[in-house]
C-alpha cells in the first residue's frame, strides 16, 4: 500500500512540475508543438533549415537583444526601437550617397547613426518617463508618430536641405529618396568578412556561417552580462523591480529609465544596420515598420515576459519564431495547396503571439495580486479569530 | 584638477575622436558607383545596339581584408587561393550597379552567350573618379579588342545623361 502511495505521490509531483513548467512557458511550448507538425510538412532538408536559421539568427539577434535593457529597467518591451532603426536607415542612405564601400562603410554608418539614435532615444525616454505604467503602448504610438517625421525627412528634406549627390537615389521630381535602395556597397560585408562554408559539395553550396556577425553578437551578449553587474545595471534592476523603493533608496529612477531607452535605441540602430547589410536592400519607407513587432514577438516566443527576459530567451525566440517563418509558407502549400495561407498564418501568428503573451502576463499579474490580497486578508482575519 | 574641467576635456576629446574617425572611415572607404546598363548601347552614329551577352566581372572588389590575407598566404604556401574571387554577374537586359573602391586592380571580364563563354579578357583597371564609369566592362573591351568592339562604340556620357537614360529604362 505504502509503495502504491509513494508511486502516486511521485506521479502527482511529476504532473505538478510539468504543469508548472507549462504555465511558466506556454508560448515556447505552443511553438514547439506547432513546429513538430509543420517542419516535416514543409519537406525542407535539415541542411537548408540550418542554413536559413543561421542567416536569420545573424540577421535578427542584435535587434532582439536591444530590447533587454528596457525590460530590465521595468519599462516593458521598447516598441520605440523603431526610432533606432530609422536612425540606422538614415545613416545607410547617407553612406550609399557618398559611395562608401565595405567594412569602412558599415562602421561609418554606425558612427553617423549614433548621434541621431542618442537624440531620438532621449526624446523617447523623456516621453516614456511621463507615461509611467503605460510605456509599451506609448512607445508603440511614438514609433508611429516618428514614422511621420522620418518620412518628412526622407521624402522632403533629402535633396533640398540634406544634400544628396547621387541623383539615382532621388525620386524623379528631384527630391525625396526612392522606395528601394541597393546597398550593394556594404552588402554582407560583415557576414562575409571571414567566409566559412561547411558541408560544401559540387552541387550544394553548403552551410554558410556568418562568423563575424556572431562574434559581434557574442560581444554584445558579454556587454549585457557585464552591464548587469555595473552600478548602472544594478540601478536598472532595482528600478525594474520596484521604482518607488529604488527612488527611496536614492536611485534616480527617471535618469536610469532614460538611460536604458537611449542605450536600447542606439543598439537598435546598430542592429538595423546589421540587419540591412545582410539583406542588401533598403526599403526606404517600410524596412523599419515591423522591426519592433518582429523583435518583440521573437523575444516573447522565447519565453520572455514584459517584466523579465534574458539572453537565452533571445536565441530560443529567434530560432523558434524564424523557423516558423521559414517553414509555414511551404507547410501551408503542402497541406492546403496554397502558400499564401502559410504567409497569412505567419503574419497572424507574429501579431497574435504578442497579444497572447500580453494577455497571459496581465492574467498572471491579476492572479498574483488576488493571491496577495487573499493572503493579506487571511493574515488580518487570523489574529482577530485568535482574540475572539 | 577640478573634476568638472576633467569631464569637459574628456567630452571634447571624445567629440574630436568621433569626427576624426568619421573622416578616416570616409577616406578609406570612399568608392565609385559604377552603373551597368547591360541593356542597350548607343553607337557613335546614334544607332542603338541591344546588349548581346551576359557579363561577369571577376574580382573588381575584394571580399574582405581577411580573405585577401588568407589568399596571399595560401598562394605563397600552396600555390592556390583558399577563397574564390568575387564575381558580379550582369545578365543581358538587366541593369545593375557596383560600388568599387578607387584602386588599380587586375580584373577579369567574361562574356557569355547563354551558358557558353564567348570572350575572356584580363585587364588592369585604374578607376578614376572623374570619368564616368558608365559601361565600364564594355569600355574595357573596347580598349583591348578593336575587331570586337566595332559594334560597341561607347558614347561619352555625363552623370545627368545617365540619369535620363535610367529613367527611360524604368519608365
Amino acid at each position: 500500500m505504502k509503495k502504491i502511495d509513494n508511486q502516486n505521490n511521485l506521479l502527482k509531483n511529476i504532473f505538478k512540475s510539468i504543469m508548472v513548467f507549462i504555465s511558466k512557458y506556454p508560448v515556447p511550448i505552443m511553438f514547439i508543438i506547432f513546429l513538430i507538425f509543420t517542419v516535416p510538412m514543409s519537406h525542407f532538408t535539415v541542411k537548408y533549415l540550418i542554413n536559413e536559421l543561421l542567416t536569420r539568427l545573424a540577421r535578427n539577434s542584435f535587434l532582439v537583444l536591444s530590447l533587454l535593457l528596457p525590460i530590465m529597467a521595468g519599462m516593458g518591451i521598447n516598441f520605440a526601437m523603431v526610432l533606432g532603426a530609422m536612425a540606422g536607415q538614415i545613416a545607410l542612405i547617407l553612406i550609399t550617397d557618398w559611395s562608401i564601400v565595405g567594412i569602412p562603410g558599415f562602421f561609418l554608418a554606425i558612427l553617423i547613426s549614433l548621434p541621431i539614435a542618442i537624440l531620438l532615444g532621449f526624446f523617447c525616454g523623456y516621453i516614456l518617463n511621463r507615461a509611467k505604467g503605460r510605456e509599451m503602448v506609448t512607445s508603440m504610438i511614438l514609433g508611429f508618430f516618428m514614422n511621420g517625421f522620418y518620412q518628412f525627412v526622407v521624402l522632403y528634406m533629402m535633396g533640398p536641405v540634406i544634400p544628396i549627390k547621387n541623383k539615382l537615389l532621388l525620386l524623379s521630381r528631384g527630391f525625396g529618396i526612392r522606395n528601394a535602395i541597393n546597398l550593394q556597397a556594404i552588402r554582407q560585408c560583415i557576414d562575409d568578412f571571414i567566409p566559412i562554408t561547411v558541408l560544401k559539395t559540387q552541387y550544394d553550396p553548403g552551410i554558410k556561417i556568418q562568423i563575424t556577425t556572431f562574434i559581434l553578437i557574442a560581444i554584445f551578449c558579454l556587454f549585457i552580462i557585464w552591464f548587469k553587474k555595473t552600478k548602472i545595471g544594478q540601478d536598472m534592476r532595482a528600478v525594474g523591480q520596484d521604482r518607488l523603493i529604488a527612488e527611496s533608496s536614492g536611485i534616480a529612477s527617471d535618469k536610469t529609465r532614460l538611460l536604458s531607452i537611449v542605450i536600447s535605441t542606439v543598439l537598435a540602430a546598430i542592429g538595423q544596420i546589421i540587419f540591412l547589410q545582410n539583406i542588401g536592400t533598403l526599403s526606404t519607407y517600410n524596412s523599419h515598420d515591423q522591426t519592433g513587432q518582429f523583435a518583440a514577438a521573437s523575444l516573447l516566443v522565447g519565453g520572455a515576459t514584459v517584466s523579465s527576459a534574458n539572453i537565452g530567451n533571445v536565441f530560443l525566440g529567434v530560432t523558434l519564431f524564424h523557423l516558423m517563418f521559414i517553414v509555414s509558407p511551404m507547410a501551408g502549400k503542402n497541406i492546403l495547396g496554397n502558400a499564401q495561407v502559410g504567409e497569412y498564418f505567419r503574419v497572424f501568428v507574429s501579431y497574435g503571439i504578442i497579444a497572447i503573451a500580453l494577455v497571459l502576463y496581465s492574467w498572471k499579474r491579476h492572479k498574483e495580486k488576488e493571491r496577495e490580497r487573499m493572503a493579506l486578508r487571511q493574515n488580518t482575519i487570523a489574529p482577530k479569530t485568535k482574540t475572539e | 584638477m577640478n573634476s568638472n574641467i576633467k569631464g569637459i576635456i574628456v567630452k571634447i576629446s571624445a567629440i574630436i575622436i568621433y569626427i576624426l574617425l568619421i573622416v578616416f572611415l570616409y577616406n578609406i572607404g570612399k568608392g565609385h558607383t559604377v552603373y551597368i546598363f547591360n541593356q542597350k548601347f548607343i553607337a557613335s552614329d546614334g544607332t542603338e545596339i541591344e546588349a548581346l551577352y551576359t557579363c561577369k566581372i571577376i574580382n573588381p572588389v575584394s571580399k574582405s581584408v581577411f580573405v585577401d590575407f588568407a589568399n596571399l598566404i595560401s598562394t605563397k604556401i600552396f600555390g592556390k587561393k583558399v577563397y574564390e574571387d568575387q564575381v558580379f554577374t550582369f545578365h543581358k537586359g538587366v541593369p545593375g550597379q557596383i560600388v568599387i573602391p578607387w584602386h588599380k586592380k587586375k580584373v577579369v571580364f567574361e562574356f557569355y552567350d547563354g551558358k557558353n563563354l564567348v570572350k575572356r579578357i584580363e585587364k588592369e583597371v585604374t578607376l578614376d573618379p572623374k570619368i564616368t564609369q558608365y559601361v565600364w566592362q564594355l569600355a574595357a573591351l573596347f580598349v583591348d579588342n578593336n575587331e570586337w568592339s566595332g559594334q560597341y562604340i561607347i558614347q561619352e556620357t555625363t552623370d545627368t545623361e545617365i540619369i535620363k537614360d535610367t529613367e527611360k529604362v524604368t519608365e
